[in-house]
């Protein structure tokens, strides 16, 4: 885990590359919206997750429901839903190696989640929800 | 708190500063976000008495950060003689669009004195790089072309402002 952060540090690669890299799928994504299919697995991980865990979603549940899209857009476009929330070189490289899919080690070990989908009880945005349904996710994001 | 939400000032190298050019935040007509830290328990309806008054907001004229990218850059961010505040974000990054939101009203707020950024990290990789840049939203402040602050994650507006005030008289 230590390295991978190092890894990170050092990462050296031109614009182009890391989209070169990036799996390509038949068919072509719209750019803005993941499948309603992975939505609906993340939404679900998303709830029995904050459960298991003992947290809960930002009282701003428009920021839980990017969120939430945005692990579904990674897991439709590199297989696995890598954090939204962090910028990476090389996305496929980020998600085969698994630091930072969701849940990540920084969550896992720490309950830690910058991207604010998890929250502990006393952080300041934190909700008091656990529960997030479909209709909630594609009306905030509307429009995006 | 001293979770990962919680930012800090970073001197990792230099950022810029990212705007929301399609935040949907800017669909919620009042800030939903409760944006009371630890730095201050204000809420932040209390701090910005303007949007809960449209009317009175309606006289200022709005202004929002501007997209920038590679191309713009140089002049933009390097060449600028106004301050200038960047903020990095990714497409799905939810806490981005809270943080959209509060650079929106600093740009209106600090009109002619400060220049406001956004810069999507997806769509322009090359300066996300160069500037170092892995968790986001970050936000760095440059003063005559050098980066002289950054705030990583997800702050209450004042401490943005804070840092703003502290470069404007540096």
């Amino acid at each position: 885990m230590t390295s991978q952060a190092s890894t990170f540090a050092v990462s050296v690669s031109s614009a182009p590359s890391p989209l070169r890299r990036r799996r390509t799928f038949p068919v072509v994504r719209a750019q803005l919206e993941p499948s309603d299919k992975s939505v609906e697995i993340m939404r679900k991980f998303s709830e029995q997750y904050a459960r298991k865990s003992g947290t809960f979603f930002c009282s701003d549940k428009g920021v839980t429901a990017v969120v939430i899209k945005g692990l579904a857009d990674h897991k439709d476009s590199l297989g696995a839903p890598l954090c939204p929330c962090r910028h990476y070189d090389d996305k496929a490289a980020e998600a085969a190696q698994g630091f930072w899919n969701c849940p990540c080690v920084p969550m896992r070990e720490r309950k830690e989640c910058h991207c604010m989908l998890f929250l502990t009880p006393d952080n300041d945005f934190a909700g008091d929800e656990q529960t997030i349904t479909l209709d909630e996710i594609k009306e905030s994001t509307a429009n995006m | 708190m001293a979770s990962s939400t919680s930012l800090s000032l970073t001197s990792s190298s230099h950022l810029h500063i990212p705007t929301f050019s399609s935040s949907p935040s800017r669909l919620n007509p009042l800030p939903s976000f409760p944006f009371h830290s630890r730095i201050t328990h204000k809420p932040l309806h209390l701090q910005t008495p303007l949007l809960l008054y449209p009317k009175i907001r309606s006289l200022r004229q709005e202004i929002r950060a501007t997209p920038v990218n590679k191309d713009l850059w140089e002049k933009s961010i390097l060449k600028s003689e106004t301050p200038v505040l960047v903020e990095f974000y990714a497409n799905w990054c939810g806490p981005c669009k809270m943080v959209h939101r509060v650079i929106d009203e600093i740009a209106t707020e600090y009109a002619g004195r400060l220049k406001c950024f956004v810069l999507n990290t997806d769509a322009d990789m090359q300066i996300a790089e160069e500037y170092g840049i892995k968790a986001v939203p970050v936000v760095v402040l440059f003063k005559n072309g050098k980066k002289c602050d950054a705030v990583v994650g997800t702050m209450p507006k004042e401490f943005y402002v804070t840092a703003i005030e502290r470069m404007l008289k540096s």
